[in-house]
């Protein structure tokens, strides 16, 4: 079964910093393995809100772009996944794994809505 | 909204909106010089009013519909009457008077229809391909005259004249806006697929100048491919393009080092190549095949990219394949080129001297005679084989072939490794 | 270069809708993705069940996550190459009507 997962590193005890080299080895070893099983399919880190993003919203048919200030939370999405599991148990299992290299923080898993016809296994393009 | 964000925002809406705005007008006004200028015209109406009015809620509809205001002008000023037919001029007022045709149902254009006609128009085999460059990346990809200048190291005005006289030539050749059929579209697609890799692989591979790459025109020829790819579901080779693309694409961010140095393909880190892209292109890959695809020209240059994107580990690769692969692409799109990947594959597979033997078979080809990546690989089988001097003098006739500064430095280097061996 | 909608729904929002509101919005959805798709623009999108299918493990981060008020109904990859891009698309996704929009930009996994 499919899943997208967020990880929100915690920012009091695994506070944004520039990976070191050796973390960067243990990621890659770590993102590699996964991908042979098949349990990783894609992913990419977050670029903070605040330069590198936004919010928008609707209200009452006018659109307005919120730059902040934002809670912290959404400061420090640290990033996403896409993810096979056989059952929720493992992907339970895999978030676990995957933050003991990532450091503290959460993730929150989310199954997808169709698994049959996944919205982007219809097409190629 | 600052001023600056504003002016931000409205090339955001110009490079997503402009090709199907320019196509849904060229299908009124048929002749796409008009049709693009009918659509700067609106751009400009754009940039005069938003800053008071606000962003509107449907960009697209408001340009569109702007466009065709500005067409009812031109035509009461008789400017568009003296340009064109007397019958273009009455088809146009009775278009644009067509008060059932909602500006949103001129644009939404359902099967793509007219960006299609688009497409194959600003490719059109009377211009040269300098010209079917520019055109496509100025009509569909929505780039300034400037932003392609730079991306083709010309200069702003060769661009530019470049532009005028392709759209001039479309028109005294009186090129209809249409899709060909049969024999003349597969003909004419090739020629399309040509343009968008050629703008890929200039992105790729930054043929001179300073940067290895210009990731801004790999990302276009993509929103290209792909824009193809759903008008064409059905076209084999577009799908393989697609998933050439893809499958370069995935490496991007592994082929410099930190200080910005190139990094050779066998030896960059696969941590870093982007599996998004692996899997998409490795998907557009099997539906090209199952489409009966598998000897397009295209097609097969996803599937050697796709012996590389499947390898874990640059050991893993299956080069008996990769060489097998080649042989077939030499049979359908025979070239020295080809050849040359060849024999690096049979090298690969079977041990340099094999390698060796066929790329002694290239040296006088006169097709290759400035191509220095035949020097290069030569130097580097003749190092494997340890005859060192012979592969310094390669090495260095490499350097003195490329145009790309970072590609000199890297030969040269080379060069002075095998001397001290 | 991509950049990310991420579609932030209140869950008792997500729970109360009728059957048909869920069809019309998924419709909604599904014509938004196909303009992106003739744009050339579409990396990938996925509507996203409610988290009793899903999980969440670790320690719960301050935020609005925790009281799972809000979720993530969907999103949206994209293949854009600016920002402003981004919001331009983002302000026609029909979510934008009933829930909130987040704009982010994607790097590359675990790069420098």
């Amino acid at each position: 079964m499919k899943y997208f997962s967020i990880y929100i590193p915690n920012a009091k005890t695994n506070p944004a910093h520039k990976p070191t080299a050796e973390f960067k080895e243990k990621m890659d070893k770590f993102v590699g393995e996964a991908i042979a099983r098949g349990e990783f399919l894609s992913g990419g880190g977050f670029l903070p809100l605040k330069s590198h993003g936004a919010v928008v919203r609707r209200t009452n048919g006018k659109h307005s772009v919120i730059d902040g200030p934002y809670t912290e939370a959404k400061e420090l999405l640290g990033g996403f996944a896409m993810l096979q599991y056989p059952t929720r148990e493992a992907a339970i299992e895999g978030a676990k794994r995957f933050m003991d290299v990532a450091g503290d923080g959460e993730c929150i898993t989310y199954a997808l809505m169709e698994q049959e016809e996944c919205l982007d296994e219809q097409a190629a393009a | 909204m600052t001023a600056a964000d504003l002016n931000r925002t409205i090339a955001a809406v110009w490079r997503i909106e402009s090709a199907r705005l320019i196509a849904a007008l060229a299908r009124i006004v048929r002749d796409i010089g008009i049709a693009e200028e009918l659509a700067q015209d609106a751009l400009v109406a754009a940039i005069e009013q938003w800053p008071q009015a606000g962003v509107p809620d449907n960009p697209a509809a408001w340009l569109m519909s702007t466009a065709k205001h500005r067409a009812i002008d031109k035509l009461r000023r008789d400017e568009l009457v003296q340009r064109k037919h007397v019958e273009l001029a009455h088809e146009l007022e009775s278009a644009l008077d067509d008060t059932n045709v909602s500006t949103e149902a001129a644009l939404d254009d359902p099967f793509g229809d007219d960006l299609l006609r688009l497409v194959f128009t600003a490719c059109h085999p009377v211009l040269n391909t300098e010209a079917r460059v520019a055109l496509t990346l100025r009509l569909l990809g929505g780039l300034t005259t400037d932003e392609i200048a730079r991306a083709f190291l010309a200069s702003e005005p060769t661009i530019a004249q470049r532009i005028v006289r392709a759209k001039r030539t479309l028109s005294e050749a009186e090129v209809p806006f249409e899709v060909p059929r049969g024999a003349e579209l597969i003909e004419r697609l090739g020629s399309v697929l040509e343009v968008i890799y050629l703008i890929f692989n200039e992105g790729y591979t930054a043929t001179a100048g300073e940067d290895w790459m210009r990731p801004q025109l790999c990302e276009e020829a993509l929103r290209l491919g792909r824009i193809l790819v759903g008008l064409m579901p059905d076209e084999a080779e577009a799908h393989g393009l697609v998933a050439l693309m893809e499958l370069q694409a995935s490496r991007m961010h592994a082929r410099t080092g930190p200080n910005g140095e190139p990094i050779l393909l066998l030896k960059q880190n696969r941590a870093r190549w982007d599996q998004l892209l692996i899997r998409r292109g490795l998907k557009a890959l099997a539906l090209a095949e199952k489409l009966g695809g598998a000897r397009g020209r295209y097609t097969l240059q996803a599937a050697i990219a796709a012996c590389h994107a499947r390898a874990r580990d640059a050991e893993a690769t299956d080069w008996a394949r990769i060489a097998q692969l080649y042989a077939t692409l030499a049979q359908v799109a025979p070239s020295p080129v080809v050849e040359l990947n060849r024999a690096v594959a049979v090298s690969m597979a079977d041990g340099p001297r094999a390698g060796l033997e066929l790329v002694d078979l290239l040296v006088a080809e006169p097709a290759l005679k400035s191509y220095h990546l035949l020097p290069t690989v030569r130097g580097d089988l003749l190092e494997k084989l340890g005859r060192n001097e012979e592969a310094r003098s390669e090495f260095e006739r490499a350097a003195a072939l490329t145009r790309n500064a970072r590609e000199r430095e890297l030969l040269l280097q080379r060069a002075a490794t095998a001397s001290k061996q | 270069m991509s950049y990310m909608l991420l579609i932030m729904e209140q869950a008792e929002r997500r729970k109360n809708r009728a059957p048909e509101q869920k069809l019309a919005e998924l419709d909604a959805m599904l014509k938004f993705q196909q303009s992106l798709k003739t744009r050339g623009i579409h990396l990938g999108s996925e509507s996203l069940r409610s988290l009793t299918d899903g999980t969440r493990v670790g320690k719960p981060v301050d935020g609005p996550f925790v009281e799972a008020k809000e979720l993530i109904g969907g999103f949206f990859h994209l293949a854009v190459a600016t920002r402003e891009d981004a919001l331009a698309i983002a302000r026609e996704c029909p979510a934008a009507q009933y829930a909130t929009v987040e704009v982010r930009e994607v790097g590359p996994c675990n790069s420098d």
